[in-house]
């Protein structure tokens, strides 16, 4: 059984306090705001992408340390990816953090399987998928955009 | 001050019936600034929907004055009493509101079930809000009659085994010491309060006075419900939220609080528990702000 200090590692404080990827972009194509109306977590996620490949990514938001480190380490992990690719992985995640499939040991989930303790704390699984439903809002959008720009093209 | 729930239906009638609402401040103890209150009725006031327990900060308010205020210029007044019926007791006669609401998920009982009180005027005056079986008088195909209240606002088959649910929590509550309970839970709040103000960092949102067993407070700089999470190892089952009163947490500057409410089934002893999850989430983080 995991406990609280399981979860909040050196590696999640730190993302915590020194996330990745922070910071607004105004020149966005995209901009997706998440919100947790039950605690108040509150996400921006600023997209750009080109030929249906994410190319920017950042965030910026306030709330708990499972949101924001998990939107710390989210970003690495689908930087450079199409959108398709994107859409599996987050889905990928939402699986792994239900419980539904385990975390591999694999090196693109090394650093985010810091969060398979919350498996035992369901209440908190809401925190650490919002960044990933919010950048899913925004992938979806940027790749209707993408598909229609295709059919004009 | 108050929860979503009576906030929400008026948003909803606004929308139908373009009312406007009016918010009664809330003074920095904590407490609502009934002098604000007074200036705020007129002859247009219809309704004053008032919450008698905060759910969030357990101030009880003087719903005695406040009704009384309230009838001199000629408005209704509905008590939210889903905080008060199960901790401090209701006597809707004595206080001589209009309306009072409370749920049965707050006094020991099932989920989704509760009871809405008014005079017995107003419902022999207020036509049914929704149609079906049991409420009738006579149907026939061009028209239809209706039963006296209560039926006429019970359409349909009734959740019965919840009703029955329900009456028994009643019955339980009932044979207690309403009293003795509030004191009770007051004692526990206030060893709680004293015992996390010695953890120091800790942000209270607690009326000196006239309050119920309830407390809100934050860990300075940890978000609530990352400490929540220390808590439940600890066994401990706190709210971490808004608690469905956004307005007034956000009137605490606050983005959400964590909330310890006491009941008749709470001890000294669940208060440790309490105090360590609290030390061990502020040890944790301290550690990541070295």
């Amino acid at each position: 059984m995991p406990t609280a200090d399981s979860i909040y590692t050196d590696i999640i404080l730190e993302h915590y306090k020194n996330p990745n990827h922070y910071g607004e972009l105004q020149y966005a194509e995209f901009e997706q705001r998440g919100y947790n109306e039950s605690c108040g977590d509150d996400i921006n996620i600023y997209l750009n992408s080109k030929d249906g490949k994410i190319t920017e990514l950042q965030f910026i938001g306030k709330g708990c340390a499972i949101s924001q480190s998990s939107a710390s380490m989210m970003i690495p992990m689908l930087l450079g990816l199409t959108f398709e690719e994107a859409i599996e992985r987050i889905e990928q995640f939402k699986k792994m953090i239900t419980g539904e499939t385990p975390f591999p040991d694999d090196e693109t989930f090394i650093e985010i399987s810091a969060l398979k303790g919350l498996v035992k704390y369901p209440v908190r699984v809401k925190c650490a998928t919002l960044a990933w439903n919010t950048v899913r809002k925004a992938i979806r959008m940027a790749d209707l955009k993408y598909k229609s720009t295709l059919q004009q093209g | 001050m108050e929860h979503h729930s009576n906030i929400i239906p008026w948003h909803l009638l606004s929308e139908r019936k373009g009312v406007n609402i009016k918010a009664v401040p809330i003074q920095d103890d904590l407490q609502l600034d009934l002098k604000a209150f007074s200036n705020l009725l007129s002859s247009r006031t219809k309704l004053v929907a008032l919450i008698h327990v905060s759910n969030v900060l357990g101030t009880i308010n003087p719903v005695h004055e406040i009704i009384k205020t309230a009838h001199n210029h000629g408005a209704k007044v509905l008590i939210d009493a889903s905080q008060s019926a199960p901790h401090i007791g209701l006597d809707v006669k004595d206080m001589d509101c209009d309306f009072a609401v409370f749920s049965s998920h707050k006094m020991l009982g099932p989920t989704g079930i509760g009871v809405l009180y008014a005079k017995a005027e107003l419902l022999e005056s207020m036509p049914p809000f929704l149609g079906g079986g049991e409420m009738i008088s006579e149907v026939t195909i061009s028209n239809s009659t209706y039963r006296e209240h209560p039926w006429r606002f019970e359409a349909g088959t009734p959740n019965i085994a919840d009703a029955i649910g329900f009456g028994k929590a009643l019955d339980y509550l009932s044979a207690i010491d309403l009293k003795a309970l509030h004191e009770h839970e007051c004692y526990l709040r206030d060893h709680a309060m004293e015992r996390l103000q010695g953890i120091g960092d800790v942000v209270l949102y607690a009326p000196a006075r006239n309050y119920s067993g309830i407390l809100s407070f934050n860990l300075k700089g940890i978000h609530p419900h990352d400490v929540v999470t220390f808590l439940d190892d600890e066994g401990v089952c706190v709210r971490a939220g808004q608690h469905c009163a956004q307005p007034l947490v956000t009137k605490l500057g606050v983005n959400a609080t964590l909330r310890a409410s006491f009941y008749l089934y709470n001890t000294l002893d669940d208060i440790e528990p309490l105090v360590e999850g609290v030390k061990k989430a502020k040890e944790v983080f301290a550690c990541a702000n070295r």
